[in-house]
């Protein structure tokens, strides 16, 4: 399904209503490969509407409608035919909130997309898939003994590392991040950031953030989202250093959120 | 002045909590009384009998001898396990419909009658059964127990099972999609392993309300006293017989009433008891 696109993915005039309420309003963004791309903005200006567009969670709210157009490698997901499962095997996303499955081990919550996607069926294959994840988010030291314990024993920091895993372990070529660090402390916000710019090398990293610090630290490109508008989109330092509309210019001040 | 006015507020203060106490006893007083009245001469009962009281039948009225009430466990036992077997599946599909479903007509129907099924005289319940299975096929039997219990128990368990769903914050919904699987195996694998020991609880609930009812059948399963007669035959039940027995005049039966009261009373809060130790609630 890998068109070779220059993008991965490209909004055309994407709307997004939540019953009669319009949440996103006209956004074209093109977002090229291997890049930490940053979605910006205060709070309730629809960033994590926006992301949960680029891989169709949008659409398990029942209130949510959309109008446009989202290309994931150059085709709309939005037509018939295109579901979760054929867009889980190229989209990941981690949330805000750490949330591994509760009911299952710190094995099974990794394992669990390849298992039960049948795209592994080997056991010692799937041993080393789980721990390559593992491996990658620096957690593997620290589960390596105790893999068959519940998720919920992990502190809130290996949690989020967990569902980093998660998502890893199905290997995607986009990961979308939901402010994955903001329930989370200094070190642990380290951890994950550096986790980040890693991953550019091998998928694209697209992260929402309210923090214009996080979003200079890690990102190569950033859009800046205002209301539902998209107010301004461009290489990082570019933006920051030379920002054109006063909005964005306020909110770098810490006029907002 | 001041001091009076406080000590009026002492006083109302106390006096008030003295009633809340004394009616809050008055409250729970009889069910005091029920348990150990029941306790007391169940056990008795039981004691007298031995052994005999779970695999005997029930001695000839006024005999100094008790029996046992074996057809009326046997009885329950199939009525409510076949009840369970028809029943159970039916409850969950439909709490996962009302959830996954929840704009559509047929969904709110669902979940409204399930809600008013729970308040409906089960009398009422016994007595569509009588017209519908029990006249066409010109018996009462343990079949059409079974099938008045499952109607019993299929409101308690859809509502109750219908909130332990609910209850699953909506970000393990997300996270399922995102690994890409399939709608039922969103449902079976991870909302029924999340919301497990809600659903086991409301299966409980169900059988333990299905096991104890008894106006619903009482005009299905046909109160066979002395035998199990197999599926389609007469059944008895210990509801049925704790009914029948309590209300003559002969005292062999009556204690027999109470052996049974007690073991219904005991089977019922076991059930609970130990599933309630078994299953570990899943952390959130």
């Amino acid at each position: 399904m890998l068109i070779d696109s220059e993008y991965v993915i490209e909004t055309a005039n994407l709307n997004v209503y939540y019953g009669e309420l319009k949440i996103l309003d006209n956004i074209n963004i093109r977002i090229p490969r291997n890049v930490v791309f940053a979605i910006m903005g205060p709070s309730g200006s629809g960033k994590s509407t926006l992301l949960r567009t680029f891989n169709k969670l949008i659409l398990l709210n029942p209130d949510a409608r959309i109008k446009g157009v989202v290309k994931l490698f150059g085709k709309n997901i939005y037509n018939p035919g295109y579901d979760y499962t054929e867009i889980s095997k190229v989209v990941g996303i981690v949330f805000q909130t750490p949330n591994p499955f509760p009911h299952l081990s710190i094995y099974d919550n990794v394992a669990l997309g390849l298992k039960l996607n049948g795209i592994i069926k080997s056991r010692n294959e799937m041993e080393r898939r789980v721990q390559e994840a593992l491996e990658k988010v620096g957690l593997w030291d620290e589960v390596k003994g105790k893999l068959k314990m519940p998720s919920t024993e992990l502190s809130i920091g290996q949690k989020q590392r967990l569902c980093i895993a998660r998502t890893l372990a199905l290997k995607p070529k986009v990961i979308l991040m939901d402010e994955p660090t903001s329930s989370l402390d200094p070190s642990n916000t380290r951890k994950i950031e550096d986790l980040i710019m890693e991953l550019k090398r091998e998928a694209t990293v697209i992260i929402v953030t309210h923090s214009p610090a996080q979003a200079y630290r890690i990102s190569d490109y950033v859009a800046f989202l205002f209301s539902g508008r998209l107010i301004e989109v461009g290489p990082t330092k570019e933006l920051f250093e030379n920002p054109s509309q006063k909005l964005l210019k306020d909110f770098l001040r810490g006029g907002y959120g | 002045m001041v001091l009076e006015h406080k000590k009026a507020r002492i006083i109302k203060d106390r006096v008030f909590t003295i009633i809340i106490i004394g009616l809050t006893i008055l409250s729970i007083l009889p069910l005091f009384h029920i348990t150990i009245e029941i306790c007391i001469r169940g056990l008795q009962a039981i004691m007298q009998s031995k052994l005999d009281f779970f695999f005997g039948v029930p001695s000839p009225p006024g005999s100094s001898q008790l029996g046992g009430i074996w057809p009326a466990i046997i009885g329950s036992f199939v009525t409510v396990l076949l009840a369970s077997l028809i029943g159970i599946p039916i409850s969950l599909l439909t709490s996962i419909y009302i959830i996954e479903y929840p704009k559509s007509v047929l969904s709110k129907i669902c979940d409204k009658l399930a809600l008013m099924l729970t308040e409906f005289p089960t009398i009422i319940i016994s007595l569509f059964i009588y017209i519908v299975v029990v006249v066409p096929m010109g018996t009462p039997s343990a079949f059409a127990a079974a099938l008045s219990l499952t109607i019993i128990m299929i409101p308690y368990i859809t509502i109750q099972a219908k909130e332990a769903l609910r209850s699953i914050p909506f970000t393990y919904r997300e996270a399922a999609y995102s690994l890409g699987l399939p709608r039922s195996k969103v449902i079976f694998t991870i909302f029924l392993g999340i919301a497990r020991r809600g659903i086991l609880t409301s299966i409980l609930i169900g059988v333990a309300r299905a096991l104890g009812d008894t106006a619903s059948i009482l005009f299905t399963a046909g109160a066979a006293t002395y035998s199990f007669y197999g599926l389609f035959g007469h059944a008895g039940a210990i509801p049925l017989l704790i009914f029948k027995f309590i209300q003559t005049s002969y005292e062999n039966w009556i204690q027999l009433a109470y052996g049974a009261a007690f073991i219904l009373t005991i089977s019922t809060m076991m059930i609970i008891l130990i599933l309630r130790l078994l299953i570990k609630e899943v952390k959130l």
